[in-house]
């Protein structure tokens, strides 16, 4: 691996409702021998690394890498088993993660991390049977905790929340966060909301919100990710 | 106050407007570490195929308050007259002096009865009169900056479950030739994608023939094939944009949409 290293940093989910595969669209060649390395730690989301890989795939074509077979170890919180996934590879290296979480694919590159009085933001749209869980992700070694704020009509409730270093934390919008702020009125319909995310520590956290769009059943809920600056 | 911060800033996007797609635009002024309040005018900008460039003034906007709009509500031309891809330029600036407005942020959200599809845009970048202005202040936006700089590159995918469009957008009054490129090192090669029009937004597609020489890979959900995709240096600038946009091949909806 060369010195100038680009790395990212993804969430991960164990199967069955999610499945990721992350795309490498190699940047420079560093050993000038037509090989492309990429390097990938998986932690749990208390930040224990349960993982660590090197892949070599051609340089003159995007890697696949299937995270399936890496997230076994990865233990469950909020109903999900899930975790962190760091990727280091040479300098203008790209990163993109397909993800399928059930019947619907996304694909993301990684979000830019806020650190210290840095913000960002994520629309969503609560109500109208739409769930949201706000994932984070630490991709720093030191605990960091980050300010959630939700807008909404003239309300604007916020919470602190504390991810473990190199660890991740979901947390459901409706039944955690907003649930202990409110009455619960905005149930009645849909109400256009932000989130917005503000670094408190230097670690550099991301975040984006797993939108699930209940169906007649599950097997039809749709769902999408919405992301933060990425 | 910042006296080196550019009046105002701005990035280009595109919306769809179709008989089942409406956009949605949402905006995040911000200024890194800086807590007020202060009113920030947003202004956008919409144009391509079929309709004369047109901006509108949004009133209300406060510096570290998100807000949105549906374009439809700003330009009502969208609601009838106008159908397809468009441009869209956002600038916002302050009303009070100068705040480094360059690390916020904007999103565009297509939304259908199916699935809606969000993407954020291209980092904001110094308005037109600000070129000369100088290098982008504190954390977030050099590392914005750097983002923006490593983001020339995208991946093409090509499988039973999405496609790959690439939208260029050219918000200036001249044609614009860009140099976009597939493959990867010394086996890349131009892409040809031709002129974008003055003020204009065009999607086009990534051929089957394209992925032909990718390696196939068998993966969980069947084959794939992916390219590199990259857009020269020189063919990004403030007044340009670039994104890649994968639909399902079937239903042909937007899936998902990265900024390059």
């Amino acid at each position: 691996m060369s010195a100038v290293e680009t790395t990212s940093h993804f969430w991960v989910a164990a199967p069955p409702l999610y499945s990721s595969t992350l795309l490498v669209a190699p940047g420079t060649d560093p050993s000038g021998q037509g090989r492309a390395k990429v390097r990938l730690e998986i932690f749990d989301m208390d930040g224990a690394q349960v993982n660590s890989v090197e892949v070599e795939f051609p340089s003159s074509e995007v890697g696949f890498v299937e995270l399936e077979p890496f997230t076994a170890a990865l233990k469950m919180q909020g109903g999900v088993a899930h975790g962190h996934l760091k990727v280091a590879s040479s300098e203008g290296t790209r990163h993109i993660v397909r993800q399928s979480i059930g019947s619907s694919v996304v694909l993301y590159q990684d979000p830019v991390p806020v650190a210290s009085r840095e913000n960002s933001f994520i629309p969503v749209v609560i109500g109208g049977r739409r769930e949201h869980m706000v994932v984070l992700v630490n991709g720093g070694e030191q605990e960091g905790q980050i300010a959630c704020r939700l807008f909404y009509g003239n309300r604007s409730p916020e919470w602190t929340l504390t991810v473990p270093g190199n660890g991740s934390r979901v947390l459901s919008l409706e039944n955690e966060l907003i649930a202990s702020a409110d009455q619960k009125a905005w149930e009645k319909g849909a109400l256009q909301a932000y989130v917005r995310l503000s670094g408190k520590h230097q670690s550099p956290i991301t975040g984006h919100i797993i939108e699930r769009t209940l169906g007649e059943s599950p097997e039809q809920d749709l769902y999408r990710c919405l992301l933060s600056w990425g | 106050m910042d006296r080196a911060a550019p009046a105002a800033v701005k990035t280009v996007m595109f919306c769809l407007s179709t008989s089942s797609i409406k956009t949605r635009v949402h905006f995040f002024p911000t200024a890194g570490s800086t807590a007020s309040h202060q009113p920030i005018t947003c202004v956008l900008s919409l144009f391509g195929k079929g309709i004369e460039k047109r901006a509108v003034m949004l009133d209300g906007g406060r510096l570290n308050q998100p807000d949105g709009v549906r374009l439809e509500e700003a330009f009502p031309t969208l609601r009838n007259e106008a159908s397809g891809i468009f441009g869209l330029e956002i600038q916002l600036s302050s009303q009070q002096g100068r705040v480094n407005l360059l690390s916020s942020q904007a999103a565009i959200e297509l939304v259908s009865p199916q699935a809606s599809v969000m993407y954020y845009s291209a980092p904001f970048v110094p308005d037109v009169e600000e070129v000369a202005s100088p290098e982008p202040q504190g954390d977030l936006s050099q590392r914005l900056a750097a983002a923006r700089r490593r983001s020339f590159v995208g991946v093409g995918l090509q499988d039973a479950f999405v496609t790959t469009s690439l939208v260029m957008v050219n918000s200036t009054n001249e044609t614009v030739r860009p140099a976009i490129f597939h493959g990867v090192g010394e086996e890349a090669q131009s892409l040809p994608v031709g002129n974008i029009s003055p003020e204009s937004a065009m999607e086009i597609p990534l051929e089957e023939s394209l992925f032909k020489k990718t390696t196939p890979h068998e993966c969980l959900w069947g084959l794939s094939r992916a390219e590199k995709i990259s857009v020269g240096p020189d063919s990004l600038t403030p007044h340009t944009a670039f994104y890649v946009m994968y639909r399902d091949p079937v239903s042909k909806r937007p899936i998902s949409v990265c900024a390059l």
